[in-house]
């Protein structure tokens, strides 16, 4: 009885667990399988010897990352940045999802494509873009906004205070389209019931947002804020990379943990010192995870992961 | 019905997986072998013809073809990094000191010694064994040095001639970096929005060709005064290194360099081909002139500003990394690269006929109705690379008698003290990450004379020093030390 209990559920499960499978076997290959080499964070590579017959070197790749100020800095700006990409991002795709419901059905189509379309857009091409605007020999700001304002040019390159604000600016203009269509879509699923109610009541516009959307909303809020604090150690290598075009004096601004461990292991080649960097980076990120979802849990239990 | 149509697509498509599998391993047959080739410039487009030329002769003489695996010199570093680091196949690779060293701390080459007794005895022969010394680490060798010019002509520019003409500037005078300022102000004044002056190297600053001190291998810790002396002192404190820096901020003030000189994403061969450009740095040695001209398509006129001097660990060398998967036929093809005048002339100047034609005294030019910026294959900059030089055909811009000009070269000029010394930093890596990346913070816009050297140098030097910068000049020191006490015996 009990025996032909289990197998009927495992049968019902079955197409499940069949459907999930790519995903399973991608993260598996993609995730778990690499996750072997970081053994080598451990270890002085010699590629004569191979990953497993290389000598130990004890904790030594790490110091290297405490030896400057590198470390500080790289986490600082990991997660500095991502969290005002949490913050603005999340206020702007959502008052963006909630503009989009309110205009007529077509108008809403050619503004949602209008947004998404930096996001199809390369990093490479958007750092060209970006690169058209701040050349401090042809660049659109410095020759026309500024010279029109009888400033002297500046060297946006080479001056690292101004990029933080550069990198939200790009980073918002890339993404906002496509982290708004989700809120969209949950804001155009409402029951117009409510909506309706409230209108007899005699509730204005601002007062339909403020206390029927915005509530509702507050779930996939949720969700999609925990799922960004889930990679808040990382960072988009695109957005940090090529943007600044690689400039040396901007690092302190614009250097993130990827970053780093990328041009560490291309300019150094020292593949234990990247490995390091890269343990790191996953180590202190799934800490930050579980204590997010800690507090998750403790303001609203249904939408913590764990 | 519509089960019947996908298992068919699914069944078309396995088969068609399966064939193309059969189809590599068919050609598979003769063993091939990826060279990696660094350019400077663009990458030709008849690369494929060449490179089927080629192997016609490689597959009767050695057995084996070769994929050339053609990288600009911009990224070309990173490129070997990675593959050397990843599973990549790579059987012959070029490398500078820079990636020389990085490859040497992770055992990534192949000692080569056996192979080069049993397969390189034409490398032997071609090049004699005291320059064969300068591949060899504590005796081992790990690299074949090419056949090239070892003196290099530092702080050389070539400028367009057409513009020097036209505004009647004589630069049979000129001598040091401030006669160089003198011709720049005349062409600023004139062409106010050309730029005067262009790194060389994408990813480099000027400083590469503006060298008057010995780097041994990296720039942490040198021998200044080109070399003269036996103690290893800070380069980044030095009279000479304040003093070029002084020159470029100089320089950058004065609009001479571009603006965006540190974001640059094109060689300055390239920024001349396109026309905005007035000079760019580069290394004097004789037929430089032919070498710059054939990329850049313009004429050039040269002047050099600093010694000729030849420093240690400074070599373009062949190697087999330990990736490679057929380390006898690598060592052939290296081989042919010092003996075989056919393979070299394909490898620098493409097909005879095609991409150049020979004149009756023995150079060669470009065949009628095709210049430097039609042709489809011209590796003319990087013949100095190739292996050996002197079995190339001459370029009839340059003297026919050039290489014995090049012999004559490599005679001339100051040689470090250190010549011969292989600085290995096994023992210093985490210092040596430390300081490499304090110093790619301030590379580009300290070197290019963005920032001010007055200000910014002193900071770098605290940021070196709090990383360890001293503890590698005495690591330095001591190797070097020991070597000096070697040779003394």
């Amino acid at each position: 009885m009990e025996k032909t209990k289990k197998k009927s559920k495992v049968r019902r499960y079955l197409p499940f667990y069949l459907m999930a499978l790519p995903g399973l076997v991608y993260l598996f290959i993609n995730n778990y399988m690499p996750m072997g080499g970081l053994i080598l964070a451990f270890k002085n590579y010699s590629a004569r010897k191979g990953i497993w017959g290389s000598n130990w070197a004890g904790l030594k790749n790490f110091k290297f990352l405490f030896a400057t100020q590198d470390a500080w800095t790289i986490t600082r700006n990991t997660l500095c940045y991502n969290i005002a990409f949490i913050i603005l991002g999340t206020i702007l795709s959502v008052t963006i999802a909630i503009l989009l419901s309110e205009v007529k059905a077509k108008a809403a189509k050619f503004y949602q494509s209008f947004i998404l379309l930096p996001h199809l857009i390369s990093w490479v091409i958007i750092s060209y873009l970006v690169f058209a605007f701040l050349s401090a020999e042809s660049g659109f700001i410095n020759n026309t906004i500024l010279a029109a304002l009888g400033k002297e040019g500046i060297n946006w390159y080479s001056e690292a205070k101004y990029w933080p604000v550069i990198i939200v600016l790009v980073y918002l203009w890339q993404s906002t389209g496509y982290t708004s269509i989700v809120y969209y879509a949950s804001v155009v699923g409402f029951d117009k019931g409510y909506y309706e109610a409230a209108e007899l009541e005699g509730a204005g516009p601002w007062q339909k947002i403020r206390y029927i959307t915005l509530p509702l909303l507050r779930p996939v809020i949720i969700t999609m804020v925990m799922l960004s604090v889930g990679r808040i150690f990382y960072s988009d290598f695109g957005l940090f990379y090529q943007i600044p075009m690689n400039s040396g004096t901007i690092y302190s601004t614009t250097n993130v943990i990827d970053t780093y461990v990328y041009r560490g292991l291309l300019q150094q080649g020292n593949i234990g010192m990247s490995a390091a960097a890269g343990l790191y980076q996953s180590v202190v990120g799934f800490i930050i995870v579980l204590i997010a979802n800690g507090i998750v849990r403790k303001i609203d239990k249904d939408s913590a992961f764990i | 019905m519509k089960k019947k149509a996908l298992a068919m697509l699914m069944a078309i498509c396995t088969m068609a997986a399966g064939m193309s599998v059969n189809v590599s391993a068919e050609t598979g047959d003769t063993d091939k072998l990826v060279v990696a080739l660094r350019i400077t410039g663009t990458t030709p487009a008849d690369v494929s013809e060449v490179q089927d030329k080629m192997n016609e002769i490689l597959r009767d003489k050695i057995g084996a073809e070769v994929e050339l695996l053609i990288i600009p010199s911009g990224s070309y570093k990173q490129q070997m990094t990675l593959m050397l680091s990843g599973d990549e196949k790579l059987d012959v690779m070029g490398c500078n000191s820079g990636i020389y060293t990085t490859a040497l701390a992770s055992e990534a080459l192949k000692p080569l010694d056996d192979l080069l007794a049993e397969y390189g005895q034409g490398i032997v022969d071609a090049e004699g064994e005291a320059q064969l010394e300068q591949g060899q680490v504590d005796g081992v060798q790990y690299g074949i040095p090419v056949m090239c010019d070892t003196a290099v002509g530092y702080g050389t520019f070539g400028m367009r001639t057409d513009i020097l003409e036209k505004y009647n500037i004589d630069v049979s005078d000129v001598h040091s970096y401030d006669d160089m300022t003198e011709v720049f102000k005349i062409v600023h004044e004139n062409e106010p929005d050309m730029t005067v002056i262009a790194p060389t190297t994408v990813g480099y600053s000027p400083m590469q060709y503006c060298v008057e001190w010995d780097k041994l291998g990296d720039y942490f810790g040198v021998l200044e005064d080109h070399g003269q002396t036996t103690t290893v002192t800070n380069l980044f404190e030095s009279d000479a290194y304040r003093n070029y820096l002084d020159v470029m901020h100089n320089w950058y003030e004065s609009g001479y360099f571009s603006k965006d000189v540190t974001t640059a994403t094109e060689a300055g061969s390239s920024l001349m081909k396109g026309g905005n450009l007035f000079c760019y740095f580069n290394a004097n040695k004789p037929g430089i002139k032919t070498q710059e001209e054939n990329s850049c398509g313009l004429d050039l006129t040269f002047v050099q500003v600093l010694d000729t001097f030849t420093q240690t660990s400074n070599n373009w060398q062949w190697t087999i990394p330990e990736n490679c998967e057929y380390p006898e036929k690598a060592m052939q093809f290296i081989n042919e690269l010092y003996t075989d005048p056919d393979i070299i002339n394909l490898l620098c100047y493409g097909i005879d006929g095609e991409h150049y034609v020979e004149n009756e005294d023995g150079t060669i030019t470009y065949p009628e109705g095709v210049d430097a910026t039609t042709v489809g294959y011209n590796m003319a900059p990087n013949v100095w690379a190739v292996g050996n030089e002197f079995l190339a055909k001459v370029w009839d811009t340059n003297d026919p008698d050039v290489w014995e000009q090049t012999q004559e070269w490599n005679k001339s000029g100051i040689v470090s003290k250190a010549y011969g010394f292989f600085y290995d930093n096994i023992n210093v890596t985490t210092e040596m990450a430390a300081v490499q990346s304090v110093y790619d913070e301030y590379r580009m816009s300290l070197e290019c004379g963005v920032l001010d050297p007055e200000t910014a140098l002193p900071e770098m030097n605290e940021k070196m020093y709090a990383a360890g910068l001293q503890n590698i000049i005495d690591e330095k020191q001591a190797q070097l030390d020991k070597w000096l006490e070697s040779k003394g015996e």
